[in-house]
């Protein structure tokens, strides 16, 4: 087993979108120089004041910078924020090379026109996406993302409307009428500005009292669901146990079938049992093995990935080593360790059973053997299965990411 | 990995449209002029940038 | 017995990233909102000097004001000891950054906001070319400093590999530079049943892009560059075509004694201006084509992207008629005779108008510089 000491690094430089405004450059940079973001974003605002140097130096750093955030969340979407954009601009490319294809061949209604009208139509779009994917909420996000969504779909809404706005100017400009409606556009935000002004204070009480209200809801939802968790799961249990008490085996599989589910469902929130990841699918596997053979199997992963054919095939060779280390092991403990590494995926399968030679091998286990080895290697991975009699099995698995 | 990119097999073709557009134009077949270069440059990157987003690269 | 089975160690947690101390508004050491207090607890300063800054600020220009109310909206307050510092709201941060940005505005006056054009021109196309690499696939990790010097390295060489395919293409080269492009998209084809090479594309872009300008434009720079002025005498001294690559030429006509009938003329440039005075008494008849820029006729011009112009008035027979076929890659072709100017481009208020009417990218609409005057009044046989 490799040493594991982690050398202590300074932290990486890195964008921080769970603390962001508008990109999480200034938080990031705060977090690395130890000071607080919100003087960056001064620094920020005033070099752009003076001659545009802070927005050019904002947009290199946040184009360069990989954020942060992304890899606190497991790999779960498979379209990623960057992903979209790509997909967004290349269709908006798309169609503007079209537009000016059928304006250079003259199926065309005129400038003044179809701009702003493109403009507004774009605008729009991205405002009524806004209101619709609010009113569906994604299943069960998580608290950092929910504010990541609510941040990102603050800023597209205001876009949708910086965008609607500038079709309207656009079209006045067209028209000549820009002069004409600052004119009458003055007066009436001079109005607005003063009964903003005016109505702040009652404002700013009323949504205050909102949110805490709002606050004081979510506590007591939480309290609700963790009362009926407890009452479902762990009360259940409990009382079973008590029935089996003379049943020691039992007993002890029971409680350690409780502490999985409770342990998980603190941590993650996710019911156990789902085979959405990799890491997933290894705990499941491992709790299926020790249920069914009533051996102990430690879990410990590092890392997580998508659950796509190399890792299935992974898992699926990890369980065969776990039931194989649980059935003649003869009740020593299997312990399993897993790592997601950026280019491979390493699973070892140990436990400290009698272990066995390699050269005398039982014509039953070696055909069990050749079903962890062979599905590997059909993958395009390794398999090690190294052992010595009276020192316990080890199995090695080894699968390159794509 | 010697797996199919379908990706870079819609960036090459494109590619190679543009270069053939251009291409002709050297040859005096075509006379392209900035209205249809802008469609096909807009056209192509857009292309690009759609194929790439659609079939993101895991890492 | 088979003792405890040994759980493979995890990594020790490496340390939390350090906390930056937060800026706050101090609850204790306030007179308006503490923001003074806060500002002297976090630069470990007397808040006297900031709350003279205040007033100072206040009296110069009323900025005072303004960064104290955006501070009061941006900086949180004081922690309640015991419970988590609290954030600020996204949209409070933004409408204080607003603020604080109208401070500075008023603060620094005029020489503001003048954004450096050629800086962000560079900025963009450099946040592009960024965008375009990592769409490709080309983060691979490393320290952000070295990934930030390979990206600027990238950079630096696109723009060269711009300039020198453009040239390359305006001296004639394109069809070979077309052909490269059609080769790397090949190799993009073959790459995908090879795993896919997806960078290919920056290289084939870099080439296409300028090749394309200069194609579109109609580039052609063969020909020499400088200055040429031309003033012939005699009908025999008028060449039959001019050229130039890049440079001004200026060809004065108003000595020739042209014969009754039509004389041709071919003007080429590829990069530069093109002045053609002419004689009173004769008819212009034009055919000019222009990449990028701007032409006029006596009285009358157009501007903009792929300018296509064709002047062909009647004339009476037996006058004298100039046919005139320019071909400009970028720049400018003139014609006039003596009754008017050139048009500059430096502030002439004609021009401005020339530009806002004519400068509509391709849709070749011509103005007329004096509207009810024929300035072609050499295809009317003088009475």
């Amino acid at each position: 087993m490799t040493g594991m000491s982690a050398a202590a690094t300074p932290p990486p430089l890195r964008r921080d979108r769970g603390d962001a405004v508008i990109g999480g450059v200034c938080a990031g940079l705060g977090r690395r120089l130890g000071i607080d973001p919100i003087v960056l974003r001064v620094v920020f605002i005033a070099a752009t004041a003076a001659g545009g140097l802070g927005l050019v130096a904002y947009g290199l750093a946040w184009a360069l910078l990989p954020a942060e955030g992304d890899s606190r969340a497991p790999a779960l979407r498979v379209p990623g924020s960057r992903d979209s954009w790509s997909v967004a601009t290349g269709i908006g490319m798309l169609m503007f090379a079209v537009l000016l294809l059928f304006r250079q061949w003259g199926l065309w209604v005129g400038d003044a026109l179809v701009w702003p009208f493109v403009l507004a139509a774009a605008g729009g779009a991205l405002i009524w996406r806004q209101s619709a994917s609010a009113a569906q909420p994604a299943p069960e996000p998580t608290e950092v993302e929910r504010r990541r969504a609510g941040n990102s779909a603050l800023g597209r809404a205001a876009l949708g409307v910086g965008l609607v706005v500038g079709a309207a100017l656009l079209f006045l400009y067209f028209n000549d009428q820009l002069a004409p409606a600052r004119d009458m556009v003055l007066p009436v935000v001079v109005v607005l500005v003063a009964a903003t002004l005016i109505l702040a204070p009652f404002w700013i009480r009323l949504v205050r009292g909102l949110a805490d209200e709002r606050a004081e809801r979510v506590r007591s939802q939480e309290r609700a669901e963790l009362a009926a968790h407890l009452h479902d799961s762990v009360l259940q249990t409990l009382a079973l146990m008590q029935r089996q008490a003379d049943n020691p085996r039992d007993v002890a599989a029971l409680a350690r079938r409780q502490e999985r589910e409770l342990r998980a469902w603190l941590n993650g929130g996710r019911p156990f049992g789902e085979r959405s990841t990799f890491k997933a699918a290894l705990e499941l596997a491992a709790a299926e093995a020790e249920d069914a053979h009533g051996v102990p199997v430690d879990v410990v992963a590092v890392g997580d990935a998508q659950l796509d054919d190399h890792a299935e095939a992974v898992v699926a060779a990890a369980r065969e080593a776990i039931v194989n280390a649980a059935k003649f092991g003869e009740g020593a403990a299997v312990s399993v360790f897993a790592e997601v590494r950026d280019d491979e995926l390493e699973v070892f399968v140990r436990d400290r059973g009698p272990g066995f030679d390699p050269g005398a091998v039982p014509a039953d286990r070696r055909g069990v053997r050749e079903s962890i080895v062979g599905r590997m290697e059909r993958h395009g991975g390794t398999a090690a299965i190294h052992s010595t009699t009276g020192e316990g099995t080890e199995v090695e698995l080894r699968m390159a990411r794509a | 990995m010697n797996r199919f990119d379908p990706a870079s097999l819609a960036a090459g073709l494109v590619i190679c449209a543009l270069g053939t557009l251009l291409l002709l134009d050297q040859l005096e077949v075509l006379d392209l002029r900035f209205g249809y270069l802008w469609p096909a440059l807009l056209g192509t990157i857009g292309a690009i940038l759609l194929a790439f987003g659609l079939t993101g690269k895991r890492r | 017995m088979s003792d405890a089975p040994t759980t493979p160690q995890s990594p020790p947690p490496a340390d939390p990233p350090p906390v930056p101390r937060r800026l706050t508004r101090s609850s204790s050491d306030k007179v308006l909102a503490g923001v003074a207090g806060g500002l002297g607890r976090y630069f470990d300063i007397d808040p006297i000097i900031f709350r003279i800054g205040f007033v100072v600020l206040t009296l110069a220009g009323g900025a005072g004001v303004l960064a104290y109310l955006a501070a009061w909206v941006l900086v949180p307050e004081d922690p309640v000891p015991g419970q988590a510092p609290t954030d600020r709201s996204r949209a409070a941060t933004i409408a204080g950054a607003a603020v604080l940005a109208l401070a500075a505005i008023v603060l620094l006056g005029h020489g503001v906001f003048f954004l450096a054009p050629p800086l962000i021109a560079i900025g963009v196309i450099a946040i592009v070319g960024v965008l375009l690499w990592r769409a490709a696939g080309g983060e691979h990790g490393g320290t952000p400093a070295a990934k930030i010097g390979l990206t600027l390295l990238l950079i630096v060489v696109a723009a060269l590999g711009f300039v020198a395919v453009a040239f390359g293409a305006a001296l004639g080269g394109g069809a070979v530079i077309a052909g490269l492009v059609i080769a790397l998209g090949g190799a993009l084809v073959i790459s995908s049943f090879l795993g896919g090479r997806r960078w290919l594309v920056l290289p084939a872009l870099v080439i296409a892009i300028p090749l394309g300008f200069v194609a579109a434009a109609g580039l052609d720079v063969n020909g020499g560059v400088g200055e040429r002025d031309y003033q012939p005498t005699t009908v025999g001294e008028l060449k039959d075509g001019y050229q130039l690559g890049i440079g001004q030429m200026r060809l004065d006509l108003t000595q020739v004694d042209l014969p009754p009938g039509r004389t041709p003329i071919d003007l080429d440039m590829g990069i530069g201006s093109v002045r053609l005075l002419v004689p009173d008494d004769v008819c212009v008849a034009s055919d000019v084509r222009v990449g990028a820029g701007y032409t006029r006729v006596l009285d009358r011009d157009s501007g903009g992207l792929d300018v296509d112009w064709r002047q062909s008035p009647v004339e009476d027979a037996g006058v004298k008629r100039l046919v005139i076929h320019g071909d400009v890659g970028i720049g400018e072709l003139q014609v006039i005779n003596s009754r008017s100017g050139f048009t500059d481009w430096e502030g002439d208020k004609r021009v401005d108008d020339a530009f806002d009417r004519s400068f509509d990218f391709g849709r070749n609409r011509i103005a007329d510089l004096s509207p009810g005057v024929d300035a072609n009044a050499g295809c009317k046989e003088a009475a």
